[in-house]
């Protein structure tokens, strides 16, 4: 049986990548299920750019950006004394990052397909924009919300180059799931890579088979 | 479709070229697996030996331990450079290197490099100093000897503290480099050979550390056994021990034997 730390510190990041994302994700997600910006083309690519690019460049550049010579980096040390690289916050601000696209996607679908019938609906019975927003479109979104947060949590799970490049692989602290896995099979004891990749394994396939059961759930529901 | 007169007329250049000592046969190429700390040292060493040889060298680097773990599953290397001893006599005993193949091609000398404008004052006192550190990056002493060297300078000046508290582990010699480079690591253990053609700057401070505080970093070189036919990994092989290849080693920040 291996050390599990790097099981339950694997499932506080992509619980705290998850909740930020839901955050963050909305407002964007919304902005762009609705506008006709110019813009809006350019936004999107921005947003999916971590489905294309690879680790290495998200990790390379999060060194940079995360480091205490950079005006984030010197922010963070001048308040914690300590950098963001090396510690659960930094990868928690690389993983929001990396998993955007998985939250912004879902939710900005489900956002579209809502509509502005049933916003315009409320508007005429004086509902406030908020007040449609949260009680029109965010429940008819739901679906598209857990889809979203399924997803950008497993994919999280999943995480590795960035992690490798920024994490220092500090016990309890960086050294994830994925980072123990490796250096278990590089140290060749394949014993314990075993167990925690067959068990990261059986989860990510019942994660995307709910996932894919709601969908299809959904789009029935829908039509 | 080649007819058979134009097959003999190759045939026939195949041989005059052979007999002449020009040979495209002769010449062949051969995948050089490379420790991290010593893959710029490499670099010098293939562009010296082409320059020698008609033989083409290819190389890859990672940590010892990954190339080691890549190796024993069967990975298509001729030659193994490794930064240890004892990942080369594993390969030999286990039959994948040739047997009595391993020699001490460098002996890596550790260095600590830091970017930090704090005076260094290393000596009995460079506990207390390390202490000062936010955080030291050294590559994972599991996987790479640097980094085991590292932990054992660190604990032959008693400073479990900074083991403890200030280790940020780097895949290798090369991301710990990177991580003092970029400045997120304040300081690091890192090979001198990496750092031996670094400028002489104002903000950086470097300290060769004592070489009998850790085990002595002997690189063994060794002969796979999927190189016996391949005369590029037996020319390159030899001319490591070479006093040429030597010399360059030796100028790269590395001590010879």
């Amino acid at each position: 049986m291996p050390d599990l730390t790097p099981l339950w510190l694997s499932l506080a990041l992509a619980g705290s990548t998850t909740l930020v994302l839901l955050l963050v994700g909305t407002p964007i997600a919304w902005w762009l299920a609705g506008t006709k910006s110019k813009i809006k083309p350019v936004i999107e690519a921005f947003t999916a750019l971590p489905l294309v690019l690879p680790p290495t460049v998200l990790g390379f550049y999060f060194l940079i950006l995360l480091g205490p010579a950079a005006p984030i980096g010197a922010f963070w040390v001048s308040i914690t004394g300590n950098t963001l690289t090396f510690s659960f916050v930094g990868l928690v601000m690389a993983s929001v990052i990396y998993s955007l696209p998985f939250m912004i996607q879902p939710v900005q679908n489900a956002f579209e397909r809502t509509g502005r019938k049933s916003l315009e609906a409320a508007a005429t019975l004086h509902a406030s924009p908020l007040d449609a927003f949260f009680s029109v479109a965010l429940p008819a979104a739901r679906r598209g919300y857990v889809v979203a947060a399924v997803l950008t949590f497993a994919h999280t799970l999943g995480e590795f180059g960035i992690v490798l490049m920024v994490g220092g692989n500090i016990p309890g602290k960086t050294r994830v799931l994925s980072i123990a896995i490796y250096e278990h099979v590089e140290t060749l004891n394949y014993g314990d890579a075993h167990f925690l990749s067959a068990g990261l394994l059986v989860f990510s396939f019942f994660a995307l088979l709910f996932t894919y059961t709601f969908m299809r759930g959904h789009y029935r529901h829908a039509s | 479709m080649i007819s058979f007169r134009s097959f003999k007329i190759v045939v026939a250049i195949n041989a005059a070229i052979a007999v002449l000592g020009l040979s495209s046969a002769s010449a062949d190429e051969a995948l050089v697996a490379v420790a991290t700390n010593f893959s710029n040292t490499a670099k010098l060493l293939k562009e010296d030996f082409e320059r020698r040889s008609e033989h083409r060298i290819t190389l890859a680097t990672g940590s010892t331990g990954v190339l080691y773990s890549q190796i024993t599953q069967g990975a298509p290397y001729d030659l193994f450079l490794a930064a240890d001893e004892s990942r080369p006599k594993l390969l030999e005993q286990s039959d994948i290197a040739r047997a009595g193949s391993s020699f001490t091609y460098a002996i890596g000398r550790l260095t600590f490099w830091s970017t930090n404008q704090r005076d260094l004052e290393f000596d009995t006192d460079g506990y207390l100093q390390l202490g000062e550190y936010r955080s030291i990056a050294i590559a994972n002493p599991k996987l790479a000897p640097y980094g085991l060297a590292a932990i054992e300078f660190l604990n032959a000046i008693g400073a479990q503290d900074v083991v403890d508290n200030q280790i940020v582990t780097a895949e290798n010699v090369g991301q710990a480099y990177a991580l003092v480079a970029t400045k997120n690591a304040d300081g690091g253990f890192v090979a001198r050979s990496q750092i031996a053609k670094t400028e002489p700057h104002s903000e950086q401070r470097v300290w060769n550390i004592p070489s009998d505080m850790h085990t002595p970093i002997r690189q063994n070189a060794v002969l796979l056994k999927r190189a016996h036919s391949n005369s590029a990994a037996m020319a390159f092989f030899e001319y490591l021990k070479s006093a040429e290849s030597q010399q360059i080693i030796f100028s790269q920040g590395y001590e010879v034997e």
